[in-house]
């Protein structure tokens, strides 16, 4: 995914701009993606095809890539061809056989596979190419169709309102993962705890491996803990200690997030309250400020795994127990006031009037 | 019954599917790529309810977007239409209006979690547009801190 390192050509992602219609140069729709009033001056040219740079810049990523301007598909070459992750097709609309004189870059767009792809015209024509089979031209292809100028405006007052024109093709472009992109911040990391879950169980293995003598299995951190109480005050013996507690913790609270992600089943359930009366066992031997600290820590767990699952529970066992309780009352003398329903198996009937 | 739900751009890309039904990963593909077809290839004045094979399409289009929902054919077509609303004003409403693919994309997992809570097992457990953010807030506002 990332290509960042090195400033080549050929590590810049590149959307391929071709047109097959002679009165309208690729120049024209890169100039339009770009938002300037002149084509700019291309970052490269190898004669008829030309390199232009853009930096898309949104909400999630920004990501450097190249508009590239090729004529036609005598010009490709193996070095656009390894780059191209983008491919737009600007075709006449207004004759019969405009779609046809895109025949030979299908092969080329299928050997590509680039994951946009998008087929752009003036406006569907009645007399030339219609909507329809425009259409049905994409779908066979799975290209997306983008009019410049839709005879149909969008309806404004829509809530969702279609966007149209350059605004649809640079918003596609938008929503693609390009090889050179860097995500923002905020974005890539999911949420806070869930990630700090999930690193806490692939870090531990490594920094185990790293410095052994900071993962003691648990029985030996506990004497060794304990015969640190009375050493405390020399600062090598202090920091060892916490350290010491720190991969207990980590251990504990890494096996205390396997419990609760895991299957939800009675076994599991156990375990996890007998997990979680040794924790807190283990914590009343230390010290008064460890002992906030690794409660904080196994605090933040549960609370993540509550959340996750509070809900899913409350939910099951509402259902069950209704479920059951209409079972009661139906087996022990009263089936004429609960009826099956899909939901809950069981339902009340309501009262006659 | 729901039996899955499906996000797709204009292309056809999946950009999210949820299954309540088990259906093989080898056949997901195909049957998505069958569906969307089946759903892109209609009109705009068409219906938005397909029968399909054994089961039933309801789909909506916001923007470049489609939501796909397959459906068993007792379920009742109108309410996962209202349904399929009601889970974009959600989305709606978290990403403060720019739902886009874009946002779907980078923010996989959020919608994960909203279509999560509005439907398990394949039935709908949860309309109420504040109900449904408030573990999600709640989550945001502790991993912030």
């Amino acid at each position: 995914m990332s290509t960042a390192e090195g400033n080549t050509d050929m590590d810049v992602p590149c959307v391929l701009v071709t047109s097959c219609d002679g009165r309208f140069p690729e120049e024209e729709l890169i100039r339009e993606i770009l938002g300037t009033k002149t084509v700019p001056e291309p970052i490269r040219q190898e004669n008829t095809v030309a390199w232009y740079p853009w930096t898309i810049n949104n909400k999630y990523y920004t990501a450097d890539v190249s508009l590239c301007a090729v004529p036609s598909t005598f010009q490709m070459s193996s070095e656009i061809a390894q780059s191209t992750q983008a491919f737009i097709a600007y075709f006449d609309s207004t004759t019969k056989d405009g779609l046809e004189k895109l025949q030979p870059w299908i092969s080329v767009v299928e050997d590509l596979a680039p994951e946009v792809l998008i087929l752009v015209c003036e406006r569907v024509c009645e007399n030339g190419v219609t909507r329809h089979e425009a259409q049905q031209w994409c779908l066979a292809h799975a290209f997306e169709l983008v009019e410049l100028n839709p005879l149909e405006q969008p309806d404004e007052e829509d809530d969702f309102p279609e966007s149209t024109g350059v605004k649809r093709i640079v918003q596609a472009l938008n929503a693609n993962v390009w090889s050179s992109v860097e995500m923002k911040d905020g974005h890539n990391q999911g949420f806070g705890l869930m990630s700090s879950l999930v690193a806490s169980r692939h870090n531990n293995p490594r920094s185990s491996q790293d410095s052994p003598s900071s993962s003691l299995p648990v029985e030996g951190a506990l004497v060794n803990e304990e015969s640190n109480h009375t050493e405390v005050h020399s600062p090598a013996a202090a920091a060892q200690e916490q350290s010491v507690v720190d991969a207990m913790t980590d251990l504990d609270i890494q096996e205390l997030a396997n419990l609760t992600s895991g299957d939800v089943d009675v076994d599991n359930f156990e375990r996890l309250f007998t997990k979680l009366k040794e924790m807190k066992d283990k914590a009343s031997s230390l010290p008064h400020e460890q002992r906030k600290v690794h409660a904080e820590k196994v605090g933040n767990v549960l609370r993540a795994e509550l959340f996750m699952s509070h809900r899913w529970f409350v939910h099951k066992l509402k259902a069950y127990v209704s479920f059951v309780f209409c079972r009661w009352l139906k087996r022990s003398g009263w089936p004429s006031v609960v009826k099956k329903t899909r939901w809950t198996g069981y339902h009340l009937v309501k009262k006659a009037k | 019954m729901i039996k899955f739900v499906l996000m797709v751009n204009r292309r056809g890309q999946t950009r999210l599917s949820r299954y309540y039904t088990p259906v093989e990963l080898s056949r997901r593909a195909a049957l998505e790529a069958d569906v969307v077809r089946c759903c892109l290839s209609r009109r705009k004045e068409q219906c938005s309810f397909v029968e399909y094979k054994d089961f039933k399409l309801v789909y909506r289009q916001y923007a470049a977007l489609f939501i796909v929902v397959g459906i068993t054919d007792k379920e009742n077509e109108l309410s996962i239409f209202e349904l399929i609303q009601n889970f974009v004003e959600v989305l709606d409403k978290y990403f403060s209006r720019v739902v886009s693919s874009c946002a779907i994309m980078f923010s996989l997992d959020r919608v994960h979690f909203i279509l999560d809570e509005i439907v398990q097992n394949g039935l709908v457990v949860e309309t109420n547009r504040s109900r449904i953010l408030t573990p999600l807030n709640a989550i945001d506002k502790m991993s912030d801190s």
